[in-house]
């Protein structure tokens, strides 16, 4: 019994007749796609998928973000949302492994693992940078900074180099914290994401 | 004028086996309260000056960029004179050491550091004189103990941080202003401010917090100095200003909570001493007026004027107060350390005894004024007295003589009810909370004088069928009239201030007890994958511990409450980044989990646990849990439909039970518990709990779960919750401590109260005992009588007592109230076994008198 509504939910999800030429975009992130702070509509995700709409783009976006999330769960959270069958996957994690100070070996690895199950169900995988702030030592920024373009590299993946670019340390585009970005943030990352998307999607 | 007060003197010195005992019993109710006071005082100091070195300042302003000049100026300009400063950057970095690479806090300090407090360092215990002589010196660093290892670094070995090499210069074991939060994630390093700056690591784009700490001159108030400088960068930079402050008792909301517990707390304590003292004196001088009459009679009676009367009792009652109050102000100089020493296996390190002037001063006030105003009707009765009263067989009471019409004698009360409630508002440093305690104190005392005339209307109709000790006991009772109501309210009130106190102790100690060391749990783990859940278990089991508490954690999105949406209108858009922060707590992600029982730290204030899993076949919606004050906060009660957004996946539930969560377990807890059987199969983190890992094993601990599992982070709870358990544990202890103090206050007051009862009694008694009494049967009906009046009245003011602590605890403790019968009980019991005791004293004075010394008494 156990579950059972849970995946009844899900099936009905699932079982919805897609539209026809309906690109199915899985975003899989931590609390910068999430939309963590800021309410769901300034969610750049949810800007995203309206601005592609708007130029004619027929896509439909299933947010499985998760905010504080590291790479290590990426694969499991691949694995369920594979029922839905997605034509693309926006993989947008790293950033809360960074703060950890976690190995950047072992991150390479969770995203490797994560982009190849993806492939080998045929999902085309567009590939999101992070970047650490300076005050992590030369050597570690330096170290995370690499991963994603010999990701993009090694997997001949897009590669969207830093989400953040423009965003990040300007006081007035994030929230309290300083790290989550407000919603002119949000905005800004949206017109950045929107311009990766469209060079990566046929209309 | 002269020929007066050497009268009012020579007739004080004339009784003075009366003065004397009056005296005794008044300084002794003096002493308990002055005594109860500086205790309240030197413990209020104390904790304040323990919570000040937890943020190292009385004033913390922060900013996550460097403070502009502008700023600067504006800072200076709106803090007092005399504030002295000192600047702080904290940042997390990788730092290398010979071994390997960790994460790691950088605390930069400068000159000055630390304002408050000292910290401990493996070498011993230094203060700013040390920080600026060895850590700001050179490239020297001080860390936490648990690094030295994780890095694989010697003592005075070399450790990296950003371009600069450091030398390890100490171990760091506390420290004033760090909560070590990070703790596990990142253990700390103490370096000086200026080395910072060279390590390359501080530049536009870093992400770090710049401090600037301030101790306050002597006198200037931390809150309304922020307050103010709050209010002035608001006025230059606008509504959201980058720069936040914080006060000390902010930095800790666990702590803050608690402090501001112990404030309203102490404040009470401070009211209930003040009452009881107040009630004492008062009491006391009333007895002492009537007692008085007939000598005041025959003075009317060889020509003196009314107002002179008046003056004359006055005048007595100034010095026989002023004297209560200077004896039991030396008295307090004594008893205090005497109380300090009997608690000095209990007293926390480094307490400090301050003897309250404030409170001697109130003394004095309290034994002169509130005396002479509670006597106020009686005094303007004075002025009506009659010689003719020398007349009559019995006398009659000061209140029948007085010719006072009952309004008349009513407004006669006000002064008193002002001077009542002006101290009240000025104790407890609230007009509110002084006025509920007065407004409920007044409305006691008219529910027990209605009590106190159940006797007179038993006495009026006697009761056939009662033995004769009891009928003759409840005559005596409705004969007593005024005076049988006065004892009733005055023994009533006494018991309903004795069981406040503890009444609301019970609640808030049940509240902040922390579980004694060996509950805690070691580590926090978290971010276990699902597929972890299992190899971890296993993996802890062989180093020979366990995971325990293991819960899942799903995050969600709270989207609709009954159907209404939480999305914000845009109109709505929040204006000021008070709002922003307000609305951010309200969209803040929710973290569910689920589990099939109740945890020990948690209890069901409403509604009923799940039944069992969820059963999706049924017609009725997944049942919820939540946490009481989360629940008040989004306005939800038992019933309610909740809407979450589950990773894109909306899920339904309907509040079937609210809980009340003892967050200082140091369990997992949520504020959304789902029943099981719903979210299982969402994705999920987990968290888990290992215990008793001894201190010199967890750095090992730690590197072997992190070599096994690189995702696992582990927190390491002793030393991030040491600091708070340990003041929590004071304020424990303090309310405790206050709570046992004011029974004994109390305890001796009502002493005072009965035994003058019993005084009163004496010329009946004689008139019984010359009557052919048997001695038995004497004493078997005082103490009837005595015993049914303290009972009665005591059980009537603790019962009183619950309605006032409930009603408080809503008002000031966030509605936590738990009933303690045990207290209750004693308090009924004591009350009624003192009124006891002074009545068979009273019998006991009046048995040992011969017949003709009973006789010219009458």
């Amino acid at each position: 019994m156990k579950g059972l509504e849970w995946l009844a939910v899900l099936l009905g999800l699932f079982l919805a007749p897609p539209a026809f030429g309906q690109t199915k975009v899985l975003l899989l992130g931590d609390s910068l796609t999430a939309g963590f702070g800021v309410d769901p509509a300034q969610a750049y995700p949810v800007l995203v998928e309206a601005a592609l709409k708007a130029k004619g783009y027929s896509v439909v976006f299933t947010n499985a973000s998760v905010s504080g999330s590291t790479t290590a769960s990426a694969l499991g959270r691949l694995r369920w949302y594979l029922k839905t069958k997605p034509d693309l996957l926006y993989l947008a994690l790293g950033a809360n492994d960074g703060l950890r100070g976690q190995s950047v070996e072992g991150m390479k690895e969770n995203l490797a693992a994560t982009i190849r199950l993806a492939q080998a169900q045929g999902i085309k995988v567009l590939l999101v940078g992070m970047k650490m702030p300076p005050n992590y030592g030369a050597a570690y920024t330096k170290a995370f900074g690499q991963v994603y373009p010999e990701l993009a590299k090694e997997y001949q993946l897009p590669l969207l180099p830093f989400v953040l670019d423009g965003v990040a340390g300007k006081p007035e585009l994030n929230q309290a914290d300083g790290i989550h970005p407000n919603g002119q943030g949000h905005r800004q990352v949206a017109e950045l994401v929107t311009g990766f998307f469209i060079s990566n999607l046929r209309p | 004028m002269k020929t007066w007060v050497k009268l009012a003197l020579r007739e004080l010195i004339n009784h003075r086996g009366f003065s004397v005992f009056f005296l005794a019993n008044l300084t002794l109710g003096l002493v308990g309260f002055i005594a109860l006071d500086s205790f309240k005082l030197s413990l209020h100091e104390h904790i304040e000056k323990k919570s000040k070195a937890i943020l190292a300042a009385d004033l913390a302003v922060y900013a996550s960029r460097p403070f502009t000049e502008e700023e600067e100026t504006l800072l200076a300009q709106n803090l007092p004179p005399g504030t002295q400063v000192t600047r702080q950057i904290n940042f997390m970095s990788m730092i290398q050491g010979p071994k390997e690479t960790r994460l790691v806090e950088i605390v930069a300090v400068d000159s000055g550091y630390p304002l408050y407090g000292e910290l401990t360092l493996k070498t011993g215990r230094v203060g700013a004189k040390e920080v600026q002589e060895r850590l700001l010196s050179g490239n020297r660093a001080w860390v936490q103990p648990e690094l030295v290892q994780l890095l694989g670094v010697e003592p005075q070995g070399q450790i990296r941080i950003g371009d600069q090499d450091f030398s390890v210069d100490d171990q760091l074991l506390e420290a004033p202003g760090q909560n070590f939060w990070n703790a596990g994630i990142a253990y700390k390093v103490f370096i000086g401010y200026d080395q910072a700056l060279k390590t390359g690591l501080i530049r536009q784009g870093s992400r770090r917090y710049h401090y600037r700490l301030y101790k306050l001159p002597a006198g200037a108030e931390a809150t309304p100095t922020a307050r103010a400088l709050y209010q002035a960068l608001k006025a230059k930079f606008g509504p959201s200003p980058y720069l936040y402050l914080r006060t000390y008792s902010q930095a800790n909301q666990q702590m803050s909570r608690i402090l501001s517990y112990l404030n309203d707390y102490l404040g009470l304590v401070a009211l209930v001493a003040l009452f009881l003292a107040g009630m004492g004196t008062a009491f006391l001088f009333r007895s002492f007026l009537s007692q008085r009459l007939k000598d005041l009679a025959i003075l009317r009676a060889l020509g003196a004027k009314p107002w002179e009367t008046v003056w004359l009792s006055v005048f007595q009652i100034a010095v026989l107060g002023a004297v209560a109050a200077l004896l039991s102000s030396l008295l307090a100089q004594l008893a205090l350390p005497l109380l300090v020493r009997l608690l000095s296996t209990f007293l926390p390190l480094g307490f400090v005894t301050l003897l309250s002037y404030k409170s001697m001063a109130l003394a004095f006030g309290v034994g002169i004024l509130g005396s002479a105003l509670f006597c106020l009707p009686l005094l303007l009765g004075l002025l009506n007295l009659s010689p003719k009263l020398l007349l009559q067989e019995t006398p009659a009471t000061l209140a029948q003589e007085a010719g006072l019409s009952t309004w008349a004698s009513a407004l006669a009360y006000l002064p008193l009810g002002g001077l009542y409630w002006a101290l009240a508002v000025w104790q407890s440093k609230s007009l509110f909370v002084g006025s509920l305690f007065l407004g409920g104190l007044a409305l006691s005392a008219l529910a027990l004088s209605l009590l106190g005339l159940l006797p007179l209307w038993f006495g009026v109709r006697g009761l056939t069928g009662l033995s004769l000790s009891l009928r003759l006991a409840l005559r005596n009772l409705g004969r007593g009239g005024g005076a049988s109501v006065t004892s009733v309210i005055a023994l009533g009130l006494g018991a309903l201030l004795i069981n406040l106190i503890p009444q609301i102790h019970e609640g808030l100690a049940t509240e902040i007890a922390s579980p004694d060391s060996t509950k805690l749990p070691s580590f926090f783990l978290f971010d276990i994958q699902p597929d972890q859940v299992a190899p971890l278990e296993e993996y802890v089991a062989s180093l020979g511990y366990q995971a325990q508490n293991r819960s899942a954690m799903v995050l969600a999105r709270l989207t609709h409450i009954n159907d209404r949406s939480m999305d914000l209108e845009p109109e709505k858009q929040s204006q000021t980044r008070e709002e922003e922060n307000e609305e951010f707590t309200r969209r803040r992600d929710q973290n569910l989990s689920y589990r099939p029982n109740l945890y020990e730290s948690e209890e069901l204030v409403e509604g009923a646990w799940f039944p069992g899993p969820y059963n999706p076949a049924g017609l009725v919606l997944p049942e919820l849990s939540l946490e009481v004050r989360f629940a008040e906060r989004l306005g939800v009660g038992v019933g309610d439909k909740l809407s979450f957004d589950v990773q894109g996946v909306p899920v339904e539930g309907r509040v079937t039970s609210l809980r009340r969560v003892r967050w200082n377990s140091f369990t997992p807890n949520f504020f959304v518990l789902f029943q099981p059987g719903v979210l299982e199969d969402a994705p999920s983190t987990w968290l888990a709990t290992v215990f008793h890992v001894p201190e010199d094993q967890k750095t090992g601990f730690q590197n072997q779960v992190n070599r096994h599992f690189t995702n696992v982070s582990l927190i390491n709870v002793t030393g991030l919750v040491g600091k708070v358990l340990e003041i929590a544990g004071q304020v424990r202890w303090a309310i405790q401590v206050m709570a046992f103090l004011a029974v004994l206050a109390g305890l001796v007051v009502v002493y005072s109260i009965a035994s003058f009862n019993a005084k009163a009694r004496e010329t009946e008694i004689n008139l019984l005992k010359i009557l052919g009494a048997s001695f038995g049967h004497l004493q078997g009906m005082v103490a009837l009588e005595f015993g049914l009046v303290g009972f009665f009245a005591s059980l009537a003011g603790a019962a009183l007592s619950l309605g006032i602590a409930w009603g408080l605890a809503q008002f000031l403790f966030e509605r936590i109230f738990v009933i303690n019968l045990w207290i209750t009980g004693v308090t009924v019991g004591g009350v009624t076994l003192l009124s006891l005791f002074a009545g068979w004293l009273a019998t006991r004075r009046t048995l040992a008198k011969s017949p003709a010394q009973l006789l010219s008494a009458l």
